[in-house]
């Protein structure tokens, strides 16, 4: 795994994320694509399961750092993205509307278990409930499989090297 | 021998980051806050860099080429305003007239114009209801300032670091100020709905109409306006009550500078 570059790509969709996003959000609800939530699916998917642990970890504790609070998202970000890396061994997912419904599943999942954990944490989650448990999942699950493409250019987990344990 | 020992390694992995996600959830809220607005201000330049493109992209699809979109934004943003401007004077001038009336002619130093503001860049809308601007306690920023957006009451200051703000929207679930309602002349307590509107809740029935404009009434600055009633209407779930819908003269999105009333 090149970990420099997963920091670089974490860092860079977390700015992405409450920058330019944020401005492209469309309706009323401001519904945006979530890059965290596209990337904890794509390296829960192909990376190696401690390698899938520990990157969803650590983009849930940045998508903690832009979101209400700390904890719930680094929480649910990294069980949903450790769930993904066990079910691989069971389920494809090699095809784009594979991914698709993958990001859309880990999305709703991700947002359920959040908002059960901001409520137990006692904070109250600013988004609304359609917005965040439908359609930002929805939005996410469409360009994602977009994404994943020049994602999967830059962190090289297909390449055999990598999948053997060398790298 | 990697493979034999990943199961364990998986493990001991989950196991630890469980321990610090606990962790973090014992995190209290306003430290959490402090974090976050820790690091929206060490990566302030490229989120604002990111957000401007963003905008500029936005505005140029909505306007499908056929005007410059900067010179169609700065148009809108000035036209708000001016609007807003205008409601403002409106009032201060209906009420000048009333005090005229009442003091005999004694000139009324108008409360707003005895504060004083400071200027602030947005840093980025953390969602609908919140903004982080890039003022803080260090330029004399405290919890509960007013802030204005072209002549308009837009939110409070809720908490702060030395360089940043938090600021609530009046859309947010957590703000409640006093309002009246002209020219039906209803007052009450104005609350966000946690999402893009305001409600004002009055004993039914009421006189208001769809296109009045609510002004605070609330501390040290009065009659700026706060948005135009949308809907004015029997509450469905207590007939006694009457719900007053009001909505904001500006899009969020659109933000780029604000101002932060100080205190007196």
């Amino acid at each position: 795994m090149y970990w420099a570059r997963f920091a670089i790509l974490i860092l860079a969709s977390m700015i992405l994320q409450v920058s330019l996003l944020a401005g492209l959000a469309i309706g009323k609800t401001h519904v945006q694509p979530d890059l965290l939530l596209i990337l904890m699916a794509y390296f829960g998917a192909y990376a190696t399961t401690p390698d899938a642990v520990i990157t969803s970890f650590a983009i849930g504790l940045c998508a903690d750092l832009i979101g209400w609070t700390l904890g719930p998202l680094t929480i649910a970000f990294g069980l949903i993205g450790t769930s993904v890396a066990y079910i691989r061994r069971y389920v494809t997912i090699q095809r784009p509307y594979q991914k698709a419904i993958v990001i859309f599943i880990t999305g709703v999942a991700t947002a359920l278990l959040g908002r059960a954990l901001s409520s137990i944490k006692g904070v109250p989650v600013p988004v609304p409930m359609t917005t965040h448990l439908v359609l930002g999942p929805l939005y996410s699950a469409i360009i994602g499989p977009l994404v994943i493409v020049p994602v999967e250019w830059l962190m090289r987990l297909h390449d055999k090297k990598y999948r053997m344990g060398l790298r | 021998m990697p493979y034999k020992r990943r199961p364990r390694q998986t493990r001991t992995f989950l196991g630890w980051f469980l321990l610090f996600g606990a962790i973090l959830m014992l995190v209290p809220h306003q430290v959490a806050t402090r974090c976050q607005m820790a690091v929206l201000q060490v990566f302030r330049l490229p989120i604002r860099s990111g957000r401007w493109i963003g905008l500029a992209a936005r505005t140029s699809i909505e306007l499908g080429g056929y005007v410059p979109a900067k010179e169609h934004q700065l148009l809108a943003e000035r036209y708000r305003e001016l609007l807003n401007r205008t409601r403002s004077l409106e009032a201060a001038l209906d009420q000048g007239y009333r005090k005229l009336d009442e003091l005999a002619k004694i000139r009324q130093i108008r409360p707003f114009q005895r504060t004083k503001t400071i200027s602030a860049r947005l840093i980025t809308a953390l969602n609908p209801t919140q903004l982080i601007i890039d003022v803080g306690r260090d330029d004399g920023i405290k919890e509960g300032q007013l802030v204005l957006a072209g002549n308009a009451v837009i939110g409070k200051i809720t908490s702060t670091s030395s360089h940043t703000a938090k600021v609530d929207l009046l859309t947010s679930a957590n703000i409640a100020i006093r309002t009246t309602v002209r020219p039906s002349n209803v007052s009450g307590l104005l609350r966000g709905n946690g999402r893009d509107g305001m409600v004002i809740r009055v004993k039914a029935p009421c006189a208001t109409k769809v296109g009045e404009t609510a002004f605070m009434q609330d501390g040290a600055v009065t009659d700026l306006p706060v948005g135009t009633v949308v809907a004015s209407q029997q509450d469905q779930r207590d007939p006694l009550m009457w719900m007053i819908k009001v909505q904001q003269d500006f899009e969020i999105s659109r933000i780029q500078n604000v101002w932060v009333v100080l205190s007196e």
